[in-house]
C-alpha cells in the first residue's frame, strides 16, 4: 500500500489539531463557529495533501 | 402563510421537468464533455447523500444534540479525507471488474452468491425505511404549506414522476455498466439546488430573524441555555458512534457506493472529492444553526426539522418558503432516484439472477433491461408502502435513522476485503448474521412495531450498536482463522489486498482464439450476444481479433469475465467463465504472470520512494542489461510460455518483444521453433553452431540453456528455462572467406613457384626459336618458327603476371618509393603507353583530370593500375566509342574513375571480379589477374577501389571503376 507523504503529514496534523482544539472550540463563551473553523482548516490542508498526486494503480 | 396546492403542484412539477431538461440534453452531447466531467460535477454528484436526512431532520439534531448534529457530515468526511487508505482502493477494484454495488464487491470478494445476496437482503432492510422517509418528507412538506391537500396524493404524484425519471435516465442502453452521464448532471444540479436553497434560507434566516449576524450573535449569548445545550458535550461515545456510521456509510450505502465507484470518470475526480465533499457538507452545515435560532425566536409551532420551509412563512416570505420546499425536494428526489438504481442492480445480480436467467434465444440486453426497469419501479412502490403503512410519522424516522445503523455491520467486512486477506465467505456470513440479527431483533423490531420481543437489560441504542460491532468483528475473525479457503477465495483475497500485486492465472485455456470464446460463449448467452461481449472485450484491450497468445487470451479472458459482471453481477460471470472458458489444467494455477507484474510495477513506478525506488531502478537496470545484450534472451515458463525476448532476440527472428512475450514457443514459427524445442528438449546444455534456413539464406547459431530453479518463497513460485542464441554467421562468413583467401595465396605462391620453374625453359625456346627465324631460308620453318616465338611471348606474359601478382601482394613498404604523383600526367602516361598497342580496338579518351590532383606513392604502381584499368575498359568497349577518365579531389581524397561504355558488370559477378583467376573474357584471352593485381596495388597505395555500373541503362550500362586515394596536401604534409 502506498501513502503519499502529504497525506501522511495531513493525517498526523489533523489528530494533533483535533487535541489542540477540541477544548478550545467548546468554550462556554467562545464564538459559536469555532468547530467550523476547524473542520474547514481541515479541509483546507486535505486540499493541499490531495493536489496533484500520481493515482496509486495497484 | 399557506400556498396553493396548483402553485407547489406546478413548483414541483416544473422542477421535475427542468431535471428531464438537463438529463436529457447531457445525454445528447449538449453540454460540453468537459463540463459533464468535470470533477466538481462529480463531486457535486456525491452530494446525494446530502437527503431529507442533512437537509431537514440536522435542525433537529442542532437543537437536540448540539454541535452532534455535525456527527453525520464528519463521518462522510472522514471516510473521503482517508480515500487513499479506503476509497481509492475499492475505485480501483470496481473500474477493474466492473463492480456497481457493495453486494458485487463482496460477492467478488468472497467468491459466493450467497455473499452478494445477502448483502442484498440486509441492504433492502436498511434502505427501505429511508426512501419511505424521503416520500414522507415531500408529502408532509406539501401539507404544511397547503393544509388541505392531501398527502397520499401528493406522494402518488411524486413516486410517479421519480418512477418515470429513474427508468428513462437511469437505465441507460440495459447493459448496466456504462456510466449515466445525464444521471450524473442532473444529481449534481439536485446538490447545487439544495445547497443554495439552504445557504439562501440561512441568509434570510440572519437578516430577516435577527438584522445582521451581530445582532445574531448579540441574541445567541442572550441564552445560556440554548449555548449550553449546543456545547454540551453528547453522553460518552454517542458521538463516535454516530461518525462511525455516516463514515459507513460512505461505502456500505447503495447511493454512495453507486455515485462513488461506479459513476466515476476519473482517478483525479476522487482526489478532488476528497476534499471537495468534505467542503460541501460544511457548507451545506454552516446555515443549520441560524436557522434553528431563527426558527425559535420567531417561535414558529411546526416541527424544527421542517424550519428550512417553514421560516420563510413565519416572516412572510414567499419566495424563501419556495426555496426552501425546492431545496428540500432535489435532496429527496435525488436519493430516491440514485438508491432505486444501485438496488435494482443489487437486486437483479443478487436476488433473480440467481434463480432466473434469461435462455440463450432471449435478447439478453432488453430482457436486463426491463427487468432492472420493473425493480426501479417496485422500488419505488414499496417505499411508497413503507411510508403510507405505518400510522404515525415518527415511527419512519425512527426506524430510518436505525436503518442507517445497519450499514455499519459491512465495515469489518469492507476492511478485511482490504486490509486482512485472511478472512473468507464463512466468516464474513458469520459476522454479518450475527450483527444484523442483533441490530434487527434489539432495535429495528422494537422500534417498527413498538414493542420488546427481546430485552438485553438495560442496554441503549448505543451499548446495542457496540454489541453488534463486536459479535460480527469476532465471529468474522474466528470463523475465517478456524476455517480453510477455497483457493478460488485466496486468488480473489490476493486481487484485493492492497498490498498484493494483482495476480493472473498462468494455466492454458481450452479456446484457442477470439472465435473460439465466441463460439464458447454463444452456448449460454446466444450467437449475438456473445459476439458483442468478446468484440467490446477486443476493443477494450485494443486487441487484434486473430491474436491468439496464451497471454493475450487470458487478458480476453479476464475482460470478459469484468465486463459480464457489469452485466450479470460477479458470481454468476465467474460461474459462467469457468464452465465455458476453463482453463486447461490447474496446476500452474498460483503461477505468477511475470508480464502482468513488471507491467503493474511500471504503472505503479511514480509513487515508489526510497529503498523501493532504488530497489525498482536496480530491477530495471538488470532488466535493461538482459534486453540490450548483444546475444538473443529467451527465457520461457514450464509451459513453454515465452516470458522473455530481448532485442537481439528481435532482430534475429524479426518477431517483435511484444508479439512474441506471451506466446507459446510452438507459435512463433519454424525454423525457429524446431530449432528451439529440439535444444530445450535435449539433453546438452550447450550446442555450437547448429545450421538453420532463414528467409533462404544460412543461419549458423549457438545455443545455451539454464534452468531456472524454483524458489523457496511461496510468493514467488516461478520457474522455466532461459535460453541464449548466439548468432555466429558473421564469424562464420568471415572465416570462410578468410580460408578462402589463404587458399588463393597458396595457389599464387605455388603459380610463383611454377613461373619462375618454367620461364627459364620458355626463354631457351623462344631464343633457340629467334636463331632459326633468323638463320633459316625455309620459310615454312621461318613461319613455324615465328609461331613458336609469338606463343612464348604469350607464356612468357603470363608467367610476368603471375610473378606480378605473388609480389604484388609482399610488396615491401619500406622499398616502396613515396615521391609526389600527379595523377593528370599518370592518366595521360598510360594513355600513351594503351595507344602503342594497335592490335586493339581504336577508341576515344575523354580525360577531365583536375590539374591539382596529387597523391603520394609509387607513380609506377599506379600507372600499372591505370594501364590494367583502361586496357580492360577498352577490351569491353565497342570499337568508336568512349572512354572517360576524370580525376577530382573530394573532400581529402582524390577520386579517379575510368569509365566505359560496355556491357556493365552484372550484379552476380560484381563481388567475384577482384578474385584472382576470374575473367570474362574468352579463354587464352585473359589471365584473371588484372583486376586481382589492381586490388593489390591500390591498396598498397593506401587507396581503395569499387566497380559498378556507369550509367542505370538497362542495356549496354557501361562498367565504372573508382578509384579513391588519400589526396597529398603540401601545405599539411609540409607541416
Amino acid at each position: 500500500m502506498y501513502i503519499p507523504p502529504s497525506t501522511l503529514i495531513f493525517l498526523v496534523f489533523s489528530y494533533l489539531l483535533f487535541l489542540l482544539s477540541v477544548e478550545w472550540s467548546m468554550q462556554p463563551h467562545g464564538a459559536w463557529y469555532r468547530p467550523l473553523v476547524i473542520c474547514f482548516v481541515v479541509i483546507a490542508l486535505a486540499a493541499w495533501s490531495f493536489r496533484e498526486q500520481n493515482a496509486d494503480d495497484l | 402563510m399557506t400556498f396553493e396546492l396548483s402553485t407547489l403542484f406546478a413548483l414541483g412539477v416544473g422542477y421535475l421537468i427542468i431535471l428531464f431538461g438537463i438529463a436529457y440534453i447531457t445525454e445528447r452531447g449538449w453540454i460540453p464533455e468537459r463540463v459533464v466531467r468535470h470533477p466538481v460535477v462529480y463531486v457535486l454528484s456525491l452530494g446525494v447523500f446530502a437527503s431529507v436526512w442533512s437537509y431537514y431532520a440536522a435542525t433537529g439534531n442542532a437543537f437536540r444534540d448540539g454541535y452532534g448534529y455535525l456527527a453525520p457530515f464528519i463521518g462522510i468526511s472522514m471516510a473521503f479525507l482517508l480515500s487513499p487508505l479506503l476509497l481509492r482502493p475499492i475505485l480501483n477494484l470496481t473500474k477493474t471488474y466492473q463492480l456497481s454495488s457493495l453486494a458485487d464487491l463482496l460477492s467478488f470478494r468472497y467468491r459466493s452468491p450467497w455473499a452478494g445476496t445477502l448483502t442484498t437482503l440486509v441492504m433492502l432492510l436498511v434502505v427501505m425505511p429511508l426512501l419511505s422517509l424521503q416520500i414522507q418528507a415531500v408529502a408532509t412538506t406539501v401539507s404544511l404549506l397547503s393544509p388541505d391537500a392531501s398527502e397520499t396524493t401528493l406522494a402518488i404524484t411524486f413516486c410517479l414522476l421519480i418512477t418515470l425519471f429513474s427508468i428513462f435516465f437511469g437505465t441507460g442502453k440495459g447493459s448496466g455498466r456504462e456510466r449515466h452521464e445525464g444521471l450524473v448532471m442532473t444529481i449534481a444540479f439536485e446538490s447545487l439546488v439544495k445547497l443554495v436553497a439552504l445557504l439562501a434560507v440561512g441568509f434570510f434566516a440572519i437578516y430577516k430573524g435577527f438584522g445582521s449576524l451581530d445582532l445574531m450573535e448579540q441574541w445567541v449569548r442572550e441564552q445560556p441555555e440554548l449555548l449550553r445545550r449546543i456545547k454540551e458535550p453528547a453522553p460518552p461515545g454517542t458521538f463516535q458512534i454516530m461518525v462511525l456510521v455516516f463514515f459507513s456509510a460512505a461505502v456500505a450505502t447503495p447511493q454512495m457506493f453507486y455515485m462513488t465507484f461506479h459513476e466515476n470518470n476519473h482517478p483525479r475526480a476522487l482526489s478532488v472529492a476528497s476534499w471537495g465533499l468534505p467542503l460541501y457538507f460544511l457548507l451545506l452545515s454552516l446555515p443549520v444553526l441560524p436557522i434553528l435560532w431563527a426558527g425559535l425566536r420567531s417561535g414558529a409551532l411546526s416541527p424544527m426539522e421542517y424550519y428550512p420551509v417553514t421560516l420563510g412563512a413565519y416572516y412572510d416570505s414567499e419566495l424563501f418558503t419556495l426555496i426552501g420546499f425546492i431545496g428540500g425536494m432535489s435532496a429527496a428526489s435525488g436519493l430516491i432516484i440514485v438508491i432505486t438504481l444501485a438496488l435494482s442492480t443489487m437486486c437483479l445480480n443478487h436476488l433473480i439472477l440467481p434463480v432466473w436467467q434469461p435462455s440463450a434465444r432471449q435478447d439478453i440486453y432488453r430482457w436486463l433491461l426491463w427487468k432492472r426497469r420493473a425493480l426501479i419501479a417496485a422500488l419505488i412502490w414499496g417505499g411508497f408502502l413503507f411510508y403510507y403503512m405505518p400510522s404515525d410519522d415518527q415511527s419512519i424516522r425512527a426506524v430510518s435513522s436505525i436503518g442507517l445503523i445497519g450499514s455499519l455491520q459491512f465495515l469489518p467486512a469492507i476492511v478485511a476485503l482490504l486490509y486482512w486477506p485472511k478472512g473468507n465467505k464463512k466468516g464474513f456470513m458469520a459476522g454479518l448474521a450475527a450483527g444484523t440479527a442483533i441490530w434487527f431483533v434489539f432495535l429495528v423490531l422494537p422500534v417498527a412495531s413498538g414493542t420488546n420481543f427481546f430485552t438485553l437489560g438495560s442496554m441503549n441504542t448505543r451499548e446495542i450498536v457496540v454489541l453488534s460491532l463486536i459479535c460480527n468483528i469476532a465471529l468474522f475473525m474466528m470463523v475465517s482463522l478456524l476455517t480453510r479457503s477455497s483457493t478460488e477465495e485466496r486468488i480473489s483475497a490476493d486481487i484485493c489486498s492492497v498490498d498484493n500485486l494483482r495476480r493472473q492465472r498462468r494455466a492454458g485455456l481450452t479456446a484457442s482464439s477470439p472465435q473460439e470464446f465466441i463460439a464458447q460463449l454463444t452456448k449460454p448467452l446466444g450467437e449475438r450476444t456473445a459476439t458483442r461481449e468478446v468484440m467490446q472485450a477486443l476493443r477494450d484491450l485494443n486487441m487484434d481479433k486473430q491474436d491468439s497468445r496464451p497471454q493475450a487470451l487470458r487478458q480476453l479472458r479476464s475482460r470478459l469475465e469484468a465486463n459480464l459482471s457489469g452485466l450479470l453481477g460477479p458470481a454468476i460471470a465467474h460461474d459462467l467463465i469457468d464452465r465455458f472458458l476453463p482453463f486447461t489444467s490447474t496446476k500452474e494455477s498460483v503461477s505468477a504472470d511475470v508480464t502482468a507484474i513488471e507491467s503493474r510495477i511500471e504503472a505503479y513506478r511514480s509513487n515508489l520512494s526510497g529503498m523501493a525506488a532504488d530497489l525498482d531502478n536496480l530491477r530495471r537496470y538488470h532488466r535493461q542489461i538482459l534486453m540490450d545484450l548483444p546475444l538473443g534472451v529467451c527465457s520461457l515458463g514450464p509451459d513453454d510460455q515465452i516470458i522473455m525476448w530481448n532485442h537481439a532476440m528481435e532482430t534475429l527472428t524479426g518477431i517483435t518483444t511484444e508479439e512474441a512475450v506471451g506466446m507459446h514457443l510452438s507459435e512463433i514459427g519454424n525454423p525457429w521453433y524446431k530449432l528451439l524445442n529440439q535444444f530445450l528438449h535435449g539433453e546438452t546444455a550447450h550446442q555450437h553452431k547448429l545450421t538453420i534456413n532463414v528467409n533462404g539464406g544460412k543461419r549458423y547459431i549457438s545455443l545455451h540453456k539454464a534452468v531456472i530453479e524454483k524458489s523457496t518463497s511461496r510468493r514467488i513460485e516461478q520457474d522455466g528455462i532461459i535460453v541464449l542464441l548466439e548468432d555466429l554467421t558473421e564469424t562464420e562468413l568471415l572465416e570462410e572467406e578468410l580460408a578462402h583467401s589463404e587458399r588463393l595465396a597458396s595457389i599464387g605462391r605455388l603459380a610463383a613457384g611454377v613461373a619462375h620453374e618454367i620461364g627459364n625453359p620458355i626463354t631457351g625456346i623462344a631464343c633457340l626459336a629467334q636463331n632459326i627465324r633468323d638463320e633459316t631460308s625455309n620459310d615454312e620453318l621461318r613461319n613455324m618458327a615465328r609461331q613458336i616465338i609469338e606463343q612464348t611471348d604469350r607464356t612468357s606474359r603470363i608467367v610476368q603476371s603471375l610473378v606480378n601478382f605473388a609480389h604484388s601482394g609482399s610488396h615491401n613498404k619500406v622499398d616502396q618509393r613515396h615521391e609526389v604523383v600527379q595523377v593528370a600526367a599518370c592518366i595521360d602516361e598510360a594513355i600513351e603507353l594503351i595507344s602503342l598497342n594497335k592490335k586493339g580496338k581504336h577508341v576515344h579518351f575523354d580525360v577531365h583530370c583536375e590539374p591539382n590532383a596529387r597523391i603520394l606513392g609509387d607513380s609506377q604502381q599506379l600507372l600499372q593500375v591505370l594501364v590494367n584499368l583502361i586496357n580492360n575498359a577498352r577490351d569491353a568497349s565497342p570499337a568508336e566509342s568512349t572512354i572517360h577518365i576524370d580525376g577530382e579531389r573530394i573532400a581529402a581524397s582524390i577520386q579517379i574513375s575510368v569509365a566505359d561504355e560496355g556491357s556493365g558488370i552484372p550484379e552476380a559477378i560484381r563481388d567475384r571480379v577482384f578474385e584472382p583467376f576470374f575473367t570474362t573474357k574468352e579463354p587464352g584471352e585473359g589471365t584473371g589477374l588484372g583486376l586481382a593485381l589492381v586490388y593489390s596495388l591500390v591498396e598498397n597505395l593506401g587507396g581503395h577501389i569499387d566497380i559498378m555500373n556507369a550509367t542505370t541503362k538497362r542495356n549496354n550500362p557501361g562498367a565504372k571503376v573508382v578509384l579513391s586515394f588519400p589526396c597529398y596536401d603540401e601545405t599539411l604534409n609540409k607541416s
